[in-house]
């Protein structure tokens, strides 16, 4: 066997040796790490991340072994453990060899020395992978009991890793309603989410030990208890929605989410039927009758009629209060409550006041009671001397607007006169005119009748009386005429300049009386062209009216205008005030619902499961504010965890749709405001 | 053009308009000791009505129950939401007296729960300074009403500003004056009411 066979069987066995070891190594390391992170009660993911860095050992073992790929340096690495061989050794690997370095090279016995050294250098880490291998299964066998010794304390039998089954695979709701409520206790199976009322007792199990299940309701930890061999936890719903989570002990154990959607019990609607409306008389005797509808959306409990009777004015006030007709009605959804208030018990006098309205209450003992209440009404008694200014009935549109229809048919029928003129023979023009001239001269007494009824004076009489003035009216006669009619008490009203008040309120009224004389004098006469010039004089003095400010009583003093500039010592104020727009409402709320919308849209094509609980978590939210959204996010919760994908789709379209809200409704197209 | 405009709500039960000389007081004040744009007379607005979201600070008041209709409600609901500041005072100057008692009623039936509004707010800091909180009025110290001197006002806070003002103190009476007569006082009582208005146009 020549000298370079020799180290060709030793380089073999070097790399063989060198491999072994990197194994042996390696995998020592990766057990003794991953027996360490296990002790340490480190989750999957970090005891396989641990465990890596033996892979890491290893290959770094395996990366010295490199080297044996050169014959010449597995000679170099001889000559240096036996430097007896002179370099020999190297000279007989390359080829071909004298004879006498041949000699020379398989002179010393190198080959059974290095092929024990090597083999010496195995049992050790073969010994460190049994201990690894040992600390391993001794620290699974150490963090095991963690679950299966709380597990023992309580049933022996179920220790074990073999015999754990996940104990959120299915769980039962039941839900115990309110007793005031009457309703039945239910159980479902498996919901994501329970629509319950406040208050309502559920009880969520499963099956296994309380031990292997952590819950919480929203932060707040809930203790899980052991009842007939299955785990429990109690918890009540509460005002508002909230997530219940449930999380499983076990190493890959599932997380749940039940959404708690309250069910709020609406106060009691009540409508006060009688009185029906509110009124003020002038003295208050016998008795009114009250009647009121009261509904409930789970039941009654009791209901009356509250009075407050408001006496005195100004900055004196007394009040009284009085509770009528308390009636109990047992839980009963609906009812009505009636009473009769006898005001001559109240002894009202003038000025007071009298508010009715009625009150029911809910059986809710548990956030309640819900209180609802109608309408108030009041009755109220006049004062001596007030029914002027108290007694305002509504009333139909004002005279003005009757004459200036009339008006302008007037002007049309005098147009076509004018264009039929010469086509006409004298007497029938005549005649057509004076027609005409007739309606002018009722309009014109209309007129005067709004004139006059201004001034506080009786209107004229009827349709060609005695009373309809004859001819124009100067500003002196229509002063004389209302000072006639007594209307002498002197008026508060504001005028502008030196005019009084009668002229300042019936300029333009008496603009369009005299214009209208000038228009029947002329009809009179047939001249119908020389007619529309006063008619349209008039027909324009009463749009002026119509324009003019109204001016509405109200027995207060003129309000007090403050002189800004004055105030200020400088400037002029003109007095214009500013319409403000409404003020912009950021949504802060739909920005982040849109932005959790978008996170569960990016789990859907990974982990569909995640996906629902994202929009389970985005339900509780809008429980509050956004019904619609979080029915469709129930849905889309239901149908994202088995329902195929066409059904998913459209459940994720109606969230979307949910989110943007209800559509905008305009009264008209928007204006035009050109191309963008 | 002026930015400015004091509104008195109208509501339908009761005596709103008790304190008419107040609104040109204030503005009398508004004009005197800031530079804000302010219209020389106040508005009268219905509750129940639209026009109500123009203002961004209505003044309420009254002795008489008050009792909101549904309109009213609605709307005032959405004048807060809107970012609208009500200020409502007791002209009873009386915590057992019924436009306290049907009053919060009302209003918490709106807005929700009244508290306390501490005295170290910036209301009492954001023109004026009000060291001990809103200035007594001489109804309260001459032992009228109920008889309290009332240390806070009350009201309801959303999202960090106060949509509701609610007072026992009775400044309907106290600013209830014509304006020319506030050169007889020694000091101008009126001046907390610059610091409302100036806390409902800048916060």
């Amino acid at each position: 066997m020549t000298a370079r066979e020799r180290l060709l069987a030793l380089r073999r066995l070097l790399v063989t040796v060198a491999v072994l070891r990197a194994v042996l190594v390696g995998a020592s390391v990766a057990l003794l790490s991953a027996a360490v992170a296990r002790a340490l009660g480190a989750p999957m993911d970090v005891l396989m991340l641990v465990a890596s860095t033996g892979l890491f050992v290893g290959a770094l073992m395996l990366s010295r072994a490199w080297s044996a790929r050169s014959l010449a340096r597995v000679a170099l690495w001889v000559e240096e453990r036996h430097p007896s061989l002179r370099y020999a050794l190297v000279t007989a690997t390359e080829a071909p060899a004298s004879l006498d370095v041949e000699r020379q090279a398989v002179a010393t016995p190198w080959w059974d020395a290095e092929r024990r050294a090597l083999l010496q250098a195995l049992p050790v880490p073969a010994v460190a992978l049994l201990v690894a291998l040992a600390a391993f299964i001794l620290a699974r066998m150490l963090a095991l009991p963690a679950v299966s010794v709380s597990v023992g304390s309580t049933s022996p039998s179920a220790s074990g890793a073999g015999r754990l089954v996940d104990p959120l695979a299915a769980i039962r709701v039941s839900v115990q309603p309110p007793a005031y409520s009457g309703r039945p206790a239910i159980t479902l199976n498996d919901a994501a989410s329970i629509d319950a009322l406040v208050g309502s007792r559920l009880t969520v199990s499963g099956s296994g030990e309380a031990a292997l299940v952590r819950a919480s309701l929203d932060s707040s930890a809930v203790v899980a208890s052991n009842a007939a061999g299955r785990w429990s936890v109690n918890v009540v719903v509460p005002a508002r929605p909230a997530l219940l989570r449930l999380r499983s002990t076990m190493s890959h154990g599932r997380e749940r989410l039940v959404v708690l959607a309250p069910e709020l019990d609406a106060p009691p609607a009540v409508t006060l039927l009688a009185p029906a409306r509110d009124t003020t008389v002038r003295a208050a005797s016998g008795s009114l009758v009250l009647r009121a509808q009261l509904r409930d959306d789970i039941g009654l409990r009791d209901a009356n009629f509250e009075i407050i009777v408001s006496s005195g004015q100004e900055e004196t006030f007394t009040f009284r209060t009085a509770v009528l007709a308390r009636a109990s009605f047992s839980g009963r959804r609906d009812g009505e409550l009636e009473a009769r208030l006898s005001l001559d018990s109240l002894a009202l006098k003038p000025g007071d006041i009298v508010q009715m309205r009625a009150v029911a209450r809910d059986g809710n003992d548990v956030t309640g009671p819900g209180i609802g209440s109608s309408e108030t009404r009041a009755l109220r008694v006049a004062r001596a001397g007030e029914y002027d200014s108290v007694a305002v009935e509504a009333a139909p549109p004002g005279d003005p607007e009757g004459q200036v229809l009339s008006q302008r048919m007037l002007i049309t029928l005098t147009e076509a006169l004018a264009r039929q003129r010469r086509s006409l023979d004298r007497p029938t023009l005549l005649t057509e005119s004076r027609r005409i001239a007739a309606d002018q001269a009722r309009l014109r007494k209309r007129v005067g009748d709004v004139v006059f009824q201004r001034t506080g004076a009786e209107p004229l009489g009827e349709e060609g009386d005695a009373g309809l003035p004859e001819g124009k009216l100067t500003p002196e006669q229509l002063l004389a005429r209302a000072r006639e009619a007594g209307a002498d008490e002197g008026s508060p009203m504001d005028v502008e300049g030196d005019e009084t008040p009668i002229l300042a309120l019936n300029k333009p009224l008496l603009e369009a009386f005299n214009a209208m004389w000038d228009a029947g004098r002329a009809l009179e006469q047939g001249e119908p062209t020389q007619a529309l010039p006063p008619m349209r004089r008039a027909l324009a003095a009463i749009e002026r009216a119509r324009q003019a400010e109204r001016i509405y009583l109200r027995g207060r003093p003129a309000a007090v205008i403050v002189d800004v500039a004055r105030a200020r010592l400088a400037g002029k104020d003109k007095g214009e005030t500013t319409v403000m727009d409404p003020r912009f409402t950021a949504d802060p709320v739909a920005r982040r619902r849109a932005e959790s919308f978008a996170r569960a849209s990016a789990l859907l094509a990974s982990d569909r499961n995640a996906a629902a609980d994202s929009l389970l978590v985005m339900r509780v939210g809008a429980l509050d504010d956004a019904p619609v959204l979080a029915a469709a996010l129930d849905t889309a919760a239901r149908v994202t965890r088995r329902g195929t994908a066409e059904e998913v789709a459209m459940a994720w379209a109606r969230v979307r749709r949910a989110l943007g809200g209800p559509p905008l409704r305009r009264d008209s197209l928007p204006a035009w405001e050109g191309a963008p | 053009m002026s930015d400015f405009v004091f509104a008195t709500a109208q509501y339908e039960s009761g005596d709103w308009d008790s304190a008419p000389l107040l609104p040109a007081n204030v503005i009398d004040s508004i004009a005197r000791y800031t530079s804000i744009d302010v219209a020389p007379t106040g508005v009268i607005v219905p509750l129940s009505a639209p026009a109500l979201f123009r203002y961004p600070l209505v003044y309420l008041t009254g002795h008489l129950p008050v009792r909101f209709t549904a309109a009213e409600r609605d709307n005032l609901r959405a004048f807060a939401e809107r970012g609208g500041l009500l200020f409502v005072d007791d002209h009873n100057h009386d915590v057992d007296g019924v436009f306290h008692k049907t009053a919060t009623e009302e209003l918490t039936r709106v807005y929700g729960p009244l508290r306390a509004i501490p005295n170290k707010h910036v209301l009492y800091r954001c023109f004026f300074t009000f060291d001990d909180g809103p200035p007594t009025t001489s109804h309260e110290l001459n032992g009228w009403g109920d008889n309290l001197v009332h240390k806070t006002l009350s009201g309801v806070d959303r999202a960090g500003r106060l949509s509701l003002i609610y007072s026992s103190k009775d400044y309907s009476s106290e600013w209830n004056y014509h304006p020319d007569n506030k050169r007889f006082l020694s000091v101008d009582n009126t001046k907390f009411a610059v610091n409302l208005v100036v806390y409902a146009l800048t916060r």
